[in-house]
Parts: structure tokens; sequence; C-alpha cells
């Protein structure tokens, strides 16, 4: 149904004054994929979602939507729809007039109008609530009508603002899937903001990474959580413990040595200039405990399931590693 | 869903359009000629035409898009400045004199400010955001034209003599005078100038009004009170109560003649004096008009502070006493230094009670108001001490904002925190118990002497027996043939303060609530000085406003003295701070992100601003509408110099009556004026004050707080 366009970013940027919120940003959201926008608090992600949404102009570099540069045209001209944060549904309005503002003040019927807002919202299984006003609806209803209006003029771009961060606990996993549900069954292009890792690896086809207002690194779930180039990037997605050493090559393969320890780590990728490895505790099923344990090296971080017997603190440990578990890093 | 495409510089052609047909049909004047501007250039004033011609090319332009937006912003804004130029300097362009301007020229010259707007707009500023772009811009063009430009034309004539000469001479005089600065009073009997005194009173009335407030205030929120109606109801009254009615009372209580002096004299044989004529009488009226105001702020200061905040100090072992000295009294600093300074100024503005009162004791709001009105009419010498009271005036304002501009410690979180605030410690409560009862027994006594006296012959001369007489003389009806007649005097005044009022109201607010609009909303450069400009009027005194207005538009090139216009403008900018602060207030309270989201969708911002913002801003809207209208219906210090024997209003009506002796017609109209003001609020209160947005109730209509 809808014409899902691609969105291109070519060395954007964007300065409030002399403070610079995005910095020569450049990437690609082919059309019909989901691409998250991941980091920590500050780093750019929401900015570049503004920025492609229209709501901010870029003070340099260009965008593309579809065929179409963008750069210079308001939110109102752009063919793209926004979920919002706080869903900004307007509370004197009830559902069904929340999900029709967008055909009428484009311009289409009343009758016309009524017709889309009715079909998206059965689509996204509101029907009989068209009446009601926002506040009395829940919060996943609520987060639903914002979908639903964002979809009614089949925008080419969909954008998610950190959707499930208004949700409890419970209700997150059930919407993230719904979300990469509708965006599948569309076909939409979907851009998504979250400074959730697990949220960001869980629903997308490829994950850009934001930090300090610059793009750390980006490609599919996989890619970033077994090859993440930097500390920052080992460290914000999954967790890690980094430990500091110095790599060298022999007949084994790659030698990573660090507090007096030889990890023999094998045929693995060497980045230039990788100063650190980092070494992933194994993920645990269900509940678990974590243990801080002093190595030669530094702490290492170590989680083991619950149903084990607790180890005191101050007991002696012995600890094993899969060296060819490990990730060279560099910075 | 296709968007619709971008504006082709239709607006820009309409507006040139309507520009070309005012020009030809609508007359150019407001008063004198009816002719057109095309009459005009006729008759030999070929440089009126220019500017028409500069915004038909501007608007033709437009249809090629942003790519002409450079020339266009060059050719309107000559246009603009042509059409000022020629009003404010045609006589030494042309040697022709100057003319008076109305709707053709405002059509002109409004054509022209939306082209040069449209223009900047489609070149990148206002966020390339048209509709802002022209919105701001109208707002400072009308504040320039109608708060800044007469206020600064008044200020200048204190440099010129009674010829009209330039003469420093005559303004170093004006401003040296010992009638303004002697400070006898301090030392001996004799009496000081005119600056020390409004100082003095000013002072007095801040410090006096914010002790009463705050006494009240601590009883209402933590006296243990069941009911506090009364103090609730109390703060409602100087709103709707003309500025000089409790003065009347004042003098009906304790003037030479007045009860209580008689009372006094009869049983304890205490002399009859003048007393209450002068400072003191000045003082109480001031004291008692004022004092809501800063049981207002105070009381929402106390509100603010948290009730955790006590109850930590108190599990540190804190006495009662020891918290509210430690921890509630630093809180409230910030608000008890507010409410003095807005008690300072709401003195030095205050017109109606030491008109009534001063008797020899004069401040410079009524000395302003001899020098122009009286038999000596020397506007330079008003304009001298209007600059003296602006400045006072204006370094309130400004120590306000640098000493209190940071130190609010009023905490804005999203969730209230639970607990209960400490119970006020006993000797706290006992001394605030015994100045507020007093005080509540004396308003009370004095909104009876003006509901009764009305019906009574002459109370202040004790006369009580019963009549409607004064009500007749003022509000006859007479049945004739051609129905009902308004045969009672006062029935003119009425309507015209009623007609003035309602039409100023909702102007008022649509110029209040869209300059709130664009400062909480959109950022652009040179957004502080719009700011200052907007709520320079909220500072300026009504009587320096009222000498302003006076003399800048009494001649051309704007004329409108002795109209209904001028009282209808007049209101219109000095009420708009009322609808920016109700405005601001209520849109910080909605989230900018149901403005993103109308726009995502594809409407223009006008559509988000008429949809969405303006329908969640309705409370705020009311409350402005309400306010506007009884700040018009009570104000009486700019008007004063602005009304006519044909548009008299209200309030100058009863001033009148009171400088001709003729208290009890005064009385009378007085409380049919707050009989009919409260019927207005409560009635409106009543009609939207339970709507609610689903179930969350809607924050309350917000009180604003303005200098008459």
């Amino acid at each position: 149904m809808a014409t899902a366009a691609s969105v291109e970013f070519i060395n954007v940027e964007k300065k409030y004054g002399s403070v610079v919120a995005v910095r020569d940003v450049s990437f690609r959201v082919e059309a019909g994929t989901l691409v998250t926008l991941l980091g920590p608090s500050g780093c750019g992600k929401t900015t570049t979602l503004r920025l492609v949404a229209g709501l901010e102009l870029a003070t340099g570099g260009r965008i593309m939507i579809g065929d179409q540069d963008v750069t210079a045209l308001g939110a109102a001209e752009r063919d793209v729809s926004m979920v919002f944060q706080s869903y900004a549904l307007f509370p004197h309005m009830n559902v069904l007039e929340n999900v029709m503002y967008g055909p009428l003040v484009s311009g289409a019927r009343r009758k016309d109008a009524e017709a889309m807002a009715r079909e998206k919202l059965a689509l996204i299984g509101l029907s009989g609530l068209e009446k009601r006003l926002p506040s009395e609806l829940s919060g996943g209803q609520q987060q639903r009508v914002a979908v639903a209006r964002a979809i009614v003029l089949e925008p080419s771009v969909l954008l998610f603002d950190e959707p499930l961060s208004n949700l409890d606990a419970k209700l997150r996993r059930k919407v993230r899937d719904d979300i990469r549900d509708l965006q599948q069954r569309l076909g939409l292009t979907v851009l998504y903001v979250t400074h959730d890792q697990q949220e960001a690896l869980a629903v997308s086809d490829k994950v850009i990474v934001m930090d300090n207002a610059v793009i750390a690194q980006e490609g599919t779930p996989t890619d970033l959580y077994e090859r993440p180039r930097t500390r920052f990037l080992a460290d914000f997605i999954g967790e890690a413990n980094i430990v500091e050493g110095a790599f060298s090559a022999d007949q084994d393969g790659v030698v990573f040595e660090a507090g007096g320890v030889r990890f023999v780590l094998g045929d693995i990728l060497l980045p230039e200039g990788a100063k650190a490895a980092a070494f992933r505790p194994d993920r645990v099923v269900g509940p678990s405990r974590e243990y801080s344990i002093e190595a030669p090296w530094g702490e290492m971080l170590v989680i083991r399931p619950m149903r084990e017997r607790a180890i005191a603190a101050g007991t002696r440990v012995s600890l094993e590693i899969d060296p060819g578990a490990a990730i060279a890093i560099s910075g | 869903m296709r968007r619709r495409s971008a504006d082709r510089g239709r607006v820009d052609l309409i507006a040139a359009g309507l520009a070309l047909a005012a020009f030809l049909i609508v007359p150019w004047s407001y008063a004198g000629s009816q002719q057109s501007g095309l009459g005009w250039v006729l008759g030999g004033r070929w440089l009126m035409l220019p500017p028409l011609l500069l915004s038909i090319a501007t608007g033709v332009l437009a249809l090629g898009g942003s790519s002409t937006a450079r020339r266009r912003i060059l050719l309107s804004t000559i246009g603009f400045a042509a059409v000022f130029g020629y009003a404010f300097f045609g006589q030494v362009l042309d040697g022709q004199p100057l003319i008076s301007h109305g709707a053709g020229a405002a059509v002109l010259a409004g054509a022209l400010l939306v082209q040069l707007t449209r223009g900047l707009a489609s070149a990148g500023d206002f966020k390339a955001d048209r509709w802002v772009a022209t919105t701001t811009w109208t707002i400072v063009a009308l504040v320039l034209l109608f708060v800044f430009f007469p206020v600064m034309r008044a200020l200048a004539s204190v440099m010129f003599d009674a010829k009209g000469n330039l003469d420093f001479g005559v303004m170093a005089q004006r401003f040296g005078t010992p009638e303004i600065w002697a400070l006898g009073c301090l030392t001996s009997s004799r009496s000081c100038g005119v600056v020390p005194n409004t100082i003095i009173l000013g002072l007095m009335a801040g410090a006096a009004s914010t002790f009463l407030g705050l006494g009240f205030a601590l009883l209402a929120q933590r006296g243990g009170m069941k009911n506090t109606k009364v103090f609730d109801a109390l703060s409602l009254l100087p709103i709707i109560t003309p500025p000089f009615v409790i003065a009347l009372a004042l003098v009906v209580l304790f003037g030479r003649t007045g009860i209580i002096t008689t009372f006094l004299d009869r049983t304890f044989d205490i002399p009859r004096s003048r007393w209450i004529y002068g400072l003191p009488g000045v003082l109480i009226s001031q004291v008692l008009s004022q004092t809501p105001l800063a049981y207002m702020i105070l009381r929402g200061a106390l509100q603010g502070i948290s009730p955790s905040l006590e109850e930590a100090a108190q599990t540190l072992r804190a006495s009662p006493w020891q918290t509210f000295r430690t921890v509630t009294w630093p809180l409230l600093r910030p608000a008890i230094a507010a409410s003095f300074l807005l008690g300072f100024v709401e003195s030095l503005a205050d017109f109606g009670n030491p008109l009534v009162l001063g008797g020899s004791f004069e401040v410079l709001s009524t000395k302003i108001y001899f020098a122009v009105a009286g038999a000596q009419h020397d506007p330079g010498r008003a304009a001298s001490l209007a600059i003296i009271l602006l400045v006072l005036t204006l370094t309130a304002f400004w120590l306000q904002t640098v000493w209190l501009g940071k130190k609010s410690y009023v905490t804005v979180t999203g969730k209230g925190d639970a607990g209960q605030p400490l119970p006020l410690p006993g000797p706290v409560r006992f001394a605030a118990l015994s100045v507020v009862v007093p005080w509540v027994v004396l308003t009370i006594v004095i909104y009876g002497i003006i509901l009764v006296g009305g019906f009574v012959t002459d109370i202040g001369r004790g006369a009580m027996t019963p009549t409607v007489e004064h009500f007749r003389t003022g509000f006859d009806i007479e049945i004739g043939r051609n129905g009902l007649y308004f045969a009672g005097s006062a029935w003119d005044s009425f309507f015209v303060t009623v007609a003035v009022s309602a039409i100023a109201a909702p102007l008022t607010t649509l110029v209040g609530i869209l300059t709130a609009y664009v400062l909480s909303r959109h950022n652009f450069v040179g957004k502080d000085v719009f700011e200052f400009l907007t709520m320079l009027s909220f500072a300026i005194p009504g009587t320096v406003i009222g000498v302003a207005y006076i003399i800048a538009f009494n001649v051309p090139p704007i004329e409108m003295a002795g109209t209904g216009l001028i009282l209808i403008i007049c209101f219109v900018f000095r009420n708009m701070p009322v609808g920016v602060r109700a405005g601001v207030a209520a849109l910080s309270q909605i989230d900018r992100s149901l403005d993103e989201a109308s726009t995502t969708l594809g409407a223009r911002t006008g559509t988000t601003v008429r949809r969405v913002t303006l329908p969640l801003l309705k409370p705020a809207i009311i409350a402005t509408l309400v306010f506007s209208f009884v700040h018009a219906m009570t104000a009486v210090s700019a008007i004063v110099f602005l009304v006519t024997a044909k548009y008299n209003m209200a309030t100058v009506y009863i001033v009148n009556r009171v400088e001709a002796g003729e208290y009890p017609l005064a009385i009378a109209y007085s409380s049919l004026l707050i009989v009919f003001m409260l019927a207005v609020v409560l009635g409106i209160q009543k009609l939207v004050g339970e709507r609610r947005i689903g179930r969350r109730a809607v924050a309350a209509p917000v009180v604003t707080i303005g200098a008459h």
C-alpha cells in the first residue's frame, strides 16, 4: 500500500549556535526496512530523527527522501509521519478525530478522511474505541492510536521516537513485536530511535549507533554485537569486560597479553591500533547473580544462574575464558 | 497521500489587490477628509503613490516563488518605509502639511508588512514559517505604533517649551524644581516634593500590603481553618473594584462629617479633623486594595513549598518554630520581595485613591493629571513628571528581574508530594489573626458602605433615610411612545463603558494570546527585544500612557483623540500583557509535541494554531477575556485623559461626581458597577468553569495581576 521510500543523509550537520548536535552524518535507510538510531542520551539521535521529519532544518549537507531533496522543506511539506515519545495525541479530540486529523488538514473531504481513519483503526485493532478521548485510554491503547494516526496518510517514511519508553516492562516486548510486525506487513520504511540496545537489536534490520553527534558504527544487530569497533561500542551494546593489553601475532595466530597472562585468540579480526580486548560474559537464561572478580589484568564481570549456590565474597575462584570469543577493539 | 503543494505567492498577490482596492475607494484618513488615497494623489500628493506601486510589484514578483524573495524584501521594505516616511516627515519632502492616517493607510501599510514578512520567511527567516513571521512582525509594528511611539513622543515633549521650540533650559527647570524633589517633610513640618511623597507612600504601601497579605496567606494555608472561602472572596474583590471606590468609602467613614468621625465626636468628644485627607488616607486605601494581590502571590508561594521539605526538617528533629524559621520562611522570601515590589509599583501607578483622598498630599500620578487637565495645561511639565514616574517604575521592575530572576524556589515537578503542611506555630498564628481579623472587618464595612450608601439620602453626612433618588438620577428609565428611554444621567457613560470594554476584550485576547504563542513556541533573532516591547506597556503606569496618547494622537499623522477608537486601542495595548502572561503560563503546560504532531501530519502553522493550540488554550483565553473586560471597566488612570463628553467612561463619570461633591450618586454608581462585574465574572465562571477535557481537569483560569 504505502509507497515506502529510502532516506539518505549526505554529510548532514545541525548546529545550535556554536553547539553541534549532529556532525557530518551520512547514512542510508533502504526502502521497506526498519533501522534504529541507538545511542546514549545527548548523542544526537533524536535530532537526527527530527531532521528527517523536518521539525529541525539542517545547517549543512543534504537530506534525500526517495529521489527528492527535502533539505529545505518544512515538516508539513514532507511525506513523513512520526510517532512521538509522549504520543502527542490531541487531548481535545477523540480517537477518530485524532486519526482523521491528517487527511482533513491535507484537504481530504470529511467522509473520505473518516473512511481512511476507520480503516487504519481496524488494522491496528482499535475498532470500537473511536469515540473515546485519549485520556480514557490505557497507555498501550494510546500508543496504538498514535501509530494509527501516523500511518493514516500512508507516509513514505514512518518515524518512531522512543515509542516504548512510556510503557511498563511487560507491555514493551509485545508493542515492540507489534511495530516490527506492522512494518513487515505493510512494507514500511521505519526509522526508530531508542537508547535501549536490547530493543534495537531485537527489531532492526540495521542499527546505527551514534555517540557525540557522529555515527560510531552501523551494521546489522549481529555485526554490532560480534564486531564492535570501539571500546564505547563494546561497552554500550551488550555487557563486556574490557581488558587493556598488547596484541602480537605468532604461529598460533593473534596473541593478547595482559596482566602477565597470554591469551591465544587464534584467527580473529585485528583492527588498526587495537589496544584492548573485550570478553562478553556468558549469557544466562532466567534470574542471575553478578560477580565482580579480581583477575590479574583487572576486574571481570561474571554472570551465573541464580539456581547455583552463591559464592561468598573473598572466595578464591578459578576463571575459564574462551579466547575465541574475545573481540579486539581500538580506542 | 500527496501533501498540499507549497503556496505560490497567492497571499502576496491578494495583499497587493486589497491595497489597490483600498487605495481607490477607502478613505485614507481617520479624522477629517473622506478622500481615498487616489484622491490625495490627484490633489497633488504624488509621494503617496510609490508605496502602492511597490506593493503591486511585490505581489507580482511573489508568483516567481522563493527565488524572488530577496527582491521582494527590498521592494516591500522600501514601500513600508515610504508609507511611514511620508506620514511622519511628508512636510519636509513635499512642503504640504501632514495629513491624518486611517483605514486606507492601514490597509496599504498592512499589505506591505504582510508581503515583507512573507518575503523574509521565503528567504529562510523564522524557520521559513510565513505565518509566524507575519504574526510576529504585525505585533511588533502595533506595539511600536501604539506603545513605543506615543510614549517616546510624549517624553520628547519635555525638551520643548510652550511655543514648541527646543529649549534645554526649560527642560532643566522642569526637572530641577523643588516642587519635585524637596525633602522638607523628613526634617521639619514643611511638605515634601512630589517624588519623595510618591516613594514614601510606595514603600509604606508595599510593606504594609505584603505584611497583611502574608498574614492572610499563612492563615489560609496553614492556620488550620476549615473554611477559607472568605479569603478567596476577598481576593476577587480588587479585580472588580474600581480603584477609587475604597477611598470613597473611607471618606464616608472617616471624613469630617463621616460616620465614625461623628460617632467619636459625639461619644468621646474627639474633635473632627481632616486627617484622612493626605498620606494616611491614601495609604489605607491603597493597602486595602493591594492586600488581596499580596495574598494571592504569597499563598501561591506557600502552596508551592513541598510539604516533604518541612517533614524532612521535622524528621531531623527541628521544632515547628525552627522548621518555620529555617525552611518555610527562607523559601517564602522571594515571594515576599515580589509582593513588596508589586505593591510599590501599584502604589506608584495608583491614580484614583490619591485623587480622592490626597488633599494637599501630591503624588506623581495626580500631579501629572493636573499638569495636563488643570488650568495650567503644560504638557511639557506633565512629560517631565511622567519620565520620573516611568524611571521609578522601570527601576522597580528591573530590581525584580535582577533580584528575583534566579531566586525562585518554587519547585515545579510533575508529581505532587504527599504529606501534610506544617501547622503554623502558635505565636505566629496569633500574630496573623490579630492583624487579619480587624482588617477583614474593615473590608466588610467598606463594601457594606458602598452597597448601602446608594440607597440612603447622604451617607457621607450621616443622613440615613432610605431613598432610591440617586439611582433615579443616574439610571432612570422612562417608558415613552418610542419604547424605553434611558433618562438617567449615567446611562450614556455606562453604555459606552460596556461597549468599549466588550470590543476591547476580544481584541486584547487575540493580540495577547498570539504574542504568548509566538513567545513560547518559536525562536527567532531579536526575541528578547520582542518580549521587552510586549511587556513594556505592562510596566508603564496608566497616567503616563494617558498623557502619551493625548500628546501623540492629537495631531497628524495619527489623529484620534476624542474618539471611541482611542479608548479601545488604549485598553487593548494596556491589557495585552494580561493575555501574554495567561497564554505563556498555559502554553508551558501544553507539550510542544502536540504542535509538532500536527505539523508532521501536514498542517501549516496557521492550521495548527487554529485546530490544536487555541482549543487547548480555551481556559486561558476565557480568563483573558474576562480580565481584560473587567480591567477595561474599572480602569481610570489612562483613560481619564482620553474621555470626552460624547465618549465618557463610568469610572471617569464617578470621579467627576466625587470632585463635584456628589458622593451619593458616585457611591450608587460604584455599587452598580461592582455588582455588574461580579455578575459577569461569576456568570462566566459558572458557564465554563466546570468544563473539562477528558478526566483530567484543565488548569484553573490563571489570575493575572496588572498595574492599574
